[in-house]
């Protein structure tokens, strides 16, 4: 891969030298976006394996696709698009049961499993545990919340790319992720 | 600003994505609840933030493109859509040639064993006979090659299809002058 050849290029270069038939401009593609799509599958399912899995069929299916793609629109908005539809459909197969929100809120308060500190500092342990909490936290959200944090905390999209990435308007990502950070702050009592 | 935010709004303001956060700015100065619900907000983003990123593995781009076949550069494919237009149109016209043949050469098969026979009298007779089996030939070439075409769609049919074509002109144009040179002789 010619991975310092692609530095220079704009991501709208890349796309066309994919569609001019040089497949391995989108190894440059890869290069910037295989780690935050990553660690948005990650945090959306929590498993490294299956994240992984599931980033590689992104990418595939962003390569296919790519004809489609508006270069209006920044890439990175549109790979999290076709990340957040593959990751919806996945989560639907996986999870038959959909908590309401209110349900949610209250199943926030519930114990949480504590891994056993001995294995590492204590200060490291506590750390961890909280690290821990939060992760479950995140986990125990709707997908439809649960995207939002993680798009806003973790790939640090603004309210605009959000809208455009779930198909919501303005004003829902906001009240979503609002409601999203209730849920969390319920979840998180005593911990922050 | 005199009333308290929604706390939507506040969740927004610590985003940095609220038109008028000023206003907001101004009442959390003198309202601590106001305040404590954005720290709250404030203390959720940094816990989320403060999450490890994960790794993909080293061999994630290449196991990606190991799946991917290369696109086809729109040059070709104008190419092709050109020479599946062009393969259409001459089945159309391979088939509209033998339609035309049949309507108004509806005694062909006639024809054709009359010029047998008359080809034992004079051998441009003969030649004449072969024309019409030829045309007739070349017809349905026209027509099965065109078929081929459109579904290999390949530039190297076109020509094929091309040259079939141009065999068929040029029987039709020997056809013509014979039978001109026949009827000049006749008269």
């Amino acid at each position: 891969m010619k991975e310092s050849a692609n530095r220079g290029e704009s991501d709208h270069d890349l796309v066309k030298r994919v569609l001019r038939g040089d497949k391995e401009a989108f190894g440059g593609i890869m290069q910037r976006y295989q780690r935050p799509i990553v660690n948005y599958c990650y945090r959306m399912v929590r498993n490294y394996e299956v994240s992984t899995d599931l980033a590689q069929e992104v990418f595939i299916k962003a390569y296919n696709s790519l004809r489609s793609y508006d270069p209006r629109y920044k890439l990175s908005t549109w790979l999290y698009k076709i990340a957040s539809n593959h990751l919806i459909d996945h989560l639907r197969k996986k999870e038959p049961r959909w908590v309401s929100i209110e349900q949610s809120l209250e199943e926030g308060n519930r114990p949480i499993e504590i891994r056993d500190p001995s294995a590492m500092g204590e200060r490291d342990a506590v750390f961890a545990d909280k690290q821990e909490r939060i992760e479950e936290a995140i986990m125990r959200l709707p997908p439809t919340y649960r995207r939002l944090i993680v798009l806003r905390h973790v790939n640090d999209c603004s309210y605009e790319e959000m809208a455009r990435i779930c198909s919501i308007p303005l004003g829902t990502v906001k009240n979503r992720l609002f409601r999203a950070r209730e849920m969390l702050r319920a979840s998180l009592e005593g911990i922050l | 600003m005199t009333h308290h935010p929604a706390p939507a709004e506040i969740s927004a303001y610590v985003d940095g994505e609220l038109a008028g956060s000023d206003e907001i700015a101004e009442h959390l100065r003198v309202c601590e609840p106001c305040r404590a619900q954005t720290a709250t907000f404030q203390k959720i983003a940094a816990a989320v933030e403060e999450l490890p990123q994960v790794q993909p593995p080293h061999d994630f781009a290449s196991r990606v493109l190991a799946h991917l076949n290369p696109y086809r550069p729109v040059a070709r494919r104008v190419t092709l859509a050109a020479s599946a237009v062009f393969a259409l149109l001459t089945l159309a016209s391979g088939t509209g040639l033998i339609a035309w043949g049949i309507l108004t050469d509806a005694d062909i098969g006639a024809r054709a064993a009359s010029a047998v026979t008359a080809s034992l009298e004079s051998m441009l007779s003969v030649i004449r006979t072969a024309i019409i089996v030829m045309r007739i030939g070349a017809n349905i070439a026209v027509v099965l090659t065109g078929t081929v075409a459109l579904i290999l769609s390949r530039v190297g049919s076109v020509l094929l299809v091309a040259l079939v074509l141009l065999a068929a002109s040029l029987t039709f144009l020997l056809q013509r002058s014979i039978s001109t040179y026949q009827r000049g002789r006749a008269a």
